[in-house]
């Protein structure tokens, strides 16, 4: 005999696993980029968004359906990142220049590099900046970098921060002056020394 | 506005979150100062540069890692779930409340009661202490079954016997008793007087397995 109350669970797991499924292919980029971000570390970004999405289905009954996911779900998200990046301290990712690149045949080929030092106009170049922020966010305590984060990559306002993050705007403001300020220091080297570009609006 | 002001608010500034009045002092002061304009011009090429990082593409295997995960995790509905941890909740919240502050009064109680009513807590039930000053001494009760020769008798504790008192009789339920000092019954020809002959007797007699022997009040240690 068929337990109804058993096909009434199964369908009611497998449509949330399936409403979720949509919410993870919808914010997994997005949750994945911050993760690199805070990281600095594709296998750790990996773990740490896997880690996100599956905390968010344990507590996934507990979000009310129809108020903001995203912003429940960067809740999640920066809890644990903030908790797991502090805790696992900072293990940059490294990878060796003179390891020989595998190619997609199998081959090897030595790995060509660029001399950056007598060419100017290449600090410019988009993966070297790229390197330079990376490294410089790595350096920011994990609060300033997250709210950092938040706000210039993901574009969220401070309210919304504030929400995301449990603090007060204050707070808010506060942690993106001084992560901007640390920021400002560490990346400076990296821009040519031009000025009068900007004007304020 | 000083230029520390300035710099504390170029963020925010930039990100416009200042209020009008702060948005137009800060940029009075940007149009006076090269060093807090060098400071905005930094600032938002800071935030340029991240808001334009490269996005990394997301492993494909991460929704795969996740479904794997949560199918891997025990299999309850919210309709099972919920009630269980409303109940845990509550039993755990009665508890942190009710525990401790039981076992404070109980601490406060067990010292207060044996202090005003000279009852014995751990005692047995409705035992009552003997106040300190109490003329009457400690004393040891043996009890024999009513076939004995000695069906009963009742001994001074040890600070009675140690200073040579006799043993009172009592007969009024019924027990027998001895009005004559413990030592009488000795048959070795022990001082029956002195405390190691009185703790002799005692022991032997207390050797007959079918004699109970209970203390009544005080302590046995002068």
């Amino acid at each position: 005999m068929v337990n109804q109350q058993a096909l009434a669970t199964t369908a009611q797991h497998l449509s949330k696993e399936a409403e979720f499924e949509s919410l993870v292919l919808r914010y997994q980029n997005s949750v994945y980029n911050i993760a690199l971000r805070m990281s600095g570390n594709p296998d750790e970004a990996q773990d740490l968004a896997q880690e996100a999405f599956v905390r968010a289905y344990r507590s996934f009954d507990s979000y009310r359906r129809g108020t903001s996911f995203d912003k429940w779900l960067y809740r999640i998200v920066t809890n644990l990142y903030i908790d797991e990046v502090r805790r696992r301290r900072r293990k940059p990712y490294v990878e060796s220049l003179d390891e020989r690149i595998t190619m997609s045949g199998g081959d090897e080929v030595d790995r060509e590099i660029a001399d950056l030092s007598h060419s100017p106009e290449t600090v410019y170049d988009r993966e070297h900046l790229d390197m330079c922020i990376q490294s410089a966010l790595a350096e920011l305590p994990p609060e300033f970098r997250m709210a950092v984060i938040l706000c210039d990559i993901e574009g969220f306002s401070y309210e919304e921060i504030a929400q995301i993050m449990g603090t007060s705007i204050g707070t808010v403001r506060s942690r993106i002056h001084r992560g901007r300020r640390g920021l400002r220091e560490r990346i400076a080297p990296c821009f040519p020394a031009r000025s009068g570009e900007v004007r304020p609006t | 506005m000083t230029c520390n002001m300035t710099q504390r608010l170029i963020s925010a500034y930039v990100d416009r979150e200042l209020s009008e009045d702060e948005r137009a002092r800060v940029r009075q002061h940007l149009a006076l100062c090269a060093e807090c304009m060098a400071m905005y011009e930094m600032t938002l090429k800071v935030k340029t540069a991240l808001g334009s990082m490269a996005p990394s593409p997301c492993p494909e295997c991460l929704w795969e890692s996740v479904r794997d995960r949560i199918e891997a995790l025990p299999f309850q509905t919210e309709l099972e779930r919920a009630p269980r941890l409303s109940a845990a909740r509550a039993v755990w919240s009665f508890a942190r409340l009710v525990v401790p502050a039981a076992v404070a009064g109980t601490m406060v109680a067990i010292p207060l009661v044996h202090m005003i009513f000279g009852v014995s807590v751990f005692g047995p039930a409705g035992m009552r202490q003997q106040p300190l000053a109490s003329s009457t001494p400690p004393r040891l009760v043996i009890t024999a079954p009513a076939s004995g020769e000695l069906s009963s008798a009742r001994y001074p504790a040890a600070r009675g016997v140690a200073s040579g008192q006799r043993a009172s009789m009592s007969s009024s339920t019924g027990l027998f008793g001895l009005d004559t000092p413990i030592g009488c019954n000795s048959k070795d020809g022990e001082d029956p007087s002195s405390p190691e002959g009185q703790l002799d007797l005692l022991l032997r007699q207390m050797q007959d397995s079918s004699l109970t022997y209970t203390w009544i009040g005080g302590s046995t240690h002068e």
